[in-house]
């Protein structure tokens, strides 16, 4: 050792440098470790690191519990039924599913939550009406067709059909030419045609004007306010009431309407919803949250001239959904009260009688005696009013553009259900409302009646049957 | 000299310990990477036999079905009385 003590400084160095050099290695060595542990593959070592997934989309379920859409939890939309109630249903992005028609986007704030929804909705009654109208929409060779059915005395919808088949699972086209997307039943208000004329004649029954039995001098035409008003069927120059309704009269109509004041049949008009745009019961009023009908378009009465009011009792120059006509037709099939549509189950409906029963069941009976042959089901009672509307075509009633439609109760003595069967721009010879609607009407009333296991009652049968399986 | 000898053997010990855990780890990488594809792949699988089973059940599909069969409603259907043999 010198006397400086350099030995000792250098010593001292050392020691302190492999001490650091270990402190080094073995932190590297724990990092190592810490690095392989926390990678690990094994699950039950890995961190939690996966936060809480998000909620899948909510599913919308029939009335049975038939999922219409669900999502699975890879967030893929699934529409179990097929084609079944697909424009009532709607669709959504293909990516994150953002509802973008239908009920996918009226509920839009409530799937998204991950909420079920359960329809009234009958996957069966569905599919019977959806069947006989897409068979009925294609040999009448019509744009577009819808159908609804509503149970009478509890205003559920049953089924809302529309043509023809949609499917939200395929390659999309221009959404303003292909229209097979929209639920027409809800979305298009049209002219309702001569299926108002039941509803004209409860109201002049309820106003204690005219009876069924009630005569009116009725020939082929007349002219009110310089505008001529034409009938249709070759019918006797007087008719009663319900003769007027059997051979769907407008100038038998329009005469004994002129019995009351316009004003009365507004008012109707006005209890049976005909002014109302929100005819469903919404699911939340905040945030309000609803499923969106068309608004109906009904001038004001201070706008009824005479040629307006005579338009009106048959169902021309306003414009109401098929949804509309379906909850004001049950009202006479429910008695005369006016049931408010639900589609969801839970909701409940509001009801307010409009009729006395005596005079909904009296134009009941008068549409069972006048129902068009297109119509009638051997073995059953059966009833409704078929309609053919003239339809405004830039700005003028087309000669070549109808709506036909049928309105009817089934069955009608007793209804369980009412049904509107709407067909736009049929083509051909047949584009009546009796030619083209009325089958389809009676497609659905014998499967339902297959449904429901009625059997036919012999005594309605109108010849006795000598011959093989027939039907 | 020796103990670099021996600090040189725990380092190696450890290095060689080290790399074995590391292949292990990546060995059961693998495997669980496989198992969730599977596992994908049986859920893609899951949805699309579901998806089949609730259109093959369809209320329309069978319709469709009892038509093609030439099944009749019952409404619709009448039955021939049955003939009695003559005396």
């Amino acid at each position: 050792m010198n006397q400086l003590g350099t030995h000792e400084q250098a010593t001292l160095n050392r020691g302190w440098v492999v001490l650091l050099a270990i402190v080094a290695f073995m932190l590297g060595l724990g990092y190592g470790f810490y690095i392989l542990w926390h990678n690990a593959p094994s699950l039950l070592l890995r961190p939690p690191t996966a936060q809480a997934a998000p909620a899948v989309r909510g599913r919308l379920e029939a009335a049975d519990g038939t999922p219409l859409a669900l999502s699975t939890p890879q967030e893929t939309r699934l529409y179990p039924l097929g084609l079944s109630a697909t424009q009532l249903v709607g669709f959504g992005e293909r990516s994150g599913g953002k509802g973008l028609s239908g009920l996918e986007l009226d509920l839009e704030p409530l799937l998204a939550q991950g909420q079920n929804l359960r329809l009234t909705i009958d996957p069966q009654v569905q599919a019977i009406a959806e069947q006989a109208l897409w068979k009925g929409l294609e040999a009448a060779k019509a744009d577009w067709g819808t159908a609804v059915v509503m149970e009478s005395q509890t205003g559920r919808l049953l089924a809302v059909a529309n043509g023809p088949a949609f499917d939200p699972t395929a390659p999309r086209g221009d959404i303003r030419k292909d229209i097979a997307w929209r639920n027409h039943a809800f979305m298009y208000a049209l002219e309702p045609g001569s299926t108002i004329k039941a509803l004209t004649a409860a109201v002049l029954l309820e106003e204690n004007v005219a009876r069924l039995d009630t005569k009116v001098y009725a020939p082929m035409s007349r002219r009110v306010a310089g505008w001529t008003i034409n009938d249709v069927v070759r019918h006797p120059e007087t008719l009663t009431l319900s003769e007027v309704l059997k051979y769907s009269s407008n100038v038998g109509i329009t005469t004994l309407a002129e019995r009351i004041p316009p004003k009365t049949l507004f008012d109707f008009f006005k209890q049976l919803h005909f002014l109302d745009d929100q005819l469903l019961p919404p699911l939340s009023y905040q945030p309000p949250i609803a499923v969106q009908i068309a608004a109906p378009q009904v001038r004001p009465i201070q706008r009824w001239g005479p040629a307006e009011y005579a338009n009106a009792t048959f169902g021309q120059g306003f414009l109401i959904t098929p949804l509309h006509l379906t909850a004001a037709y049950n009202a006479l099939a429910a008695d005369g009260v006016y049931r408010q549509p639900i589609l969801f189950e839970g909701n409940t409906s509001q009801s307010k009688a409009v009729f006395r029963p005596q005079v909904a069941r009296a134009i009941r009976q008068a549409l069972t005696q006048g129902i068009t042959e297109n119509a009638k089901l051997r073995g059953y009672t059966l009833g409704g009013k078929t309609g053919t509307a003239q339809v405004v075509v830039n700005g003028r009633y087309s000669s070549s553009v109808y709506t036909a439609l049928f309105a009817g109760f089934i069955p009608s003595d007793t209804p369980r259900v009412t049904v509107v069967v709407a067909l736009y721009h049929p083509k051909g010879s047949r584009i009546h409302g009796a030619q083209v609607a009325a089958p389809i009407y009676r497609e659905i009333a014998a499967r339902l009646f297959a449904l429901w296991g009625v059997p036919p009652q012999p005594q309605l049968e109108a010849s006795p049957n000598t011959s093989k399986l027939v039907h | 000299m020796k103990t670099v000898l021996r600090w040189g053997m725990v380092y190696l010990l450890l290095l060689t310990g080290l790399t074995a855990l590391g292949h292990y780890n990546q060995q059961l990488n693998a495997n669980l990477a496989a198992l969730e594809q599977k596992e994908a792949d049986l859920q893609q699988k899951e949805t699309r036999l579901l998806l089949q089973r609730y259109q093959l059940t369809a209320p329309l599909a069978l319709r469709a079905w009892a038509e093609a069969n030439g099944f009749i409603p019952m409404s619709l259907g009448r039955w021939v009385r049955p003939e009695r043999s003559t005396p």
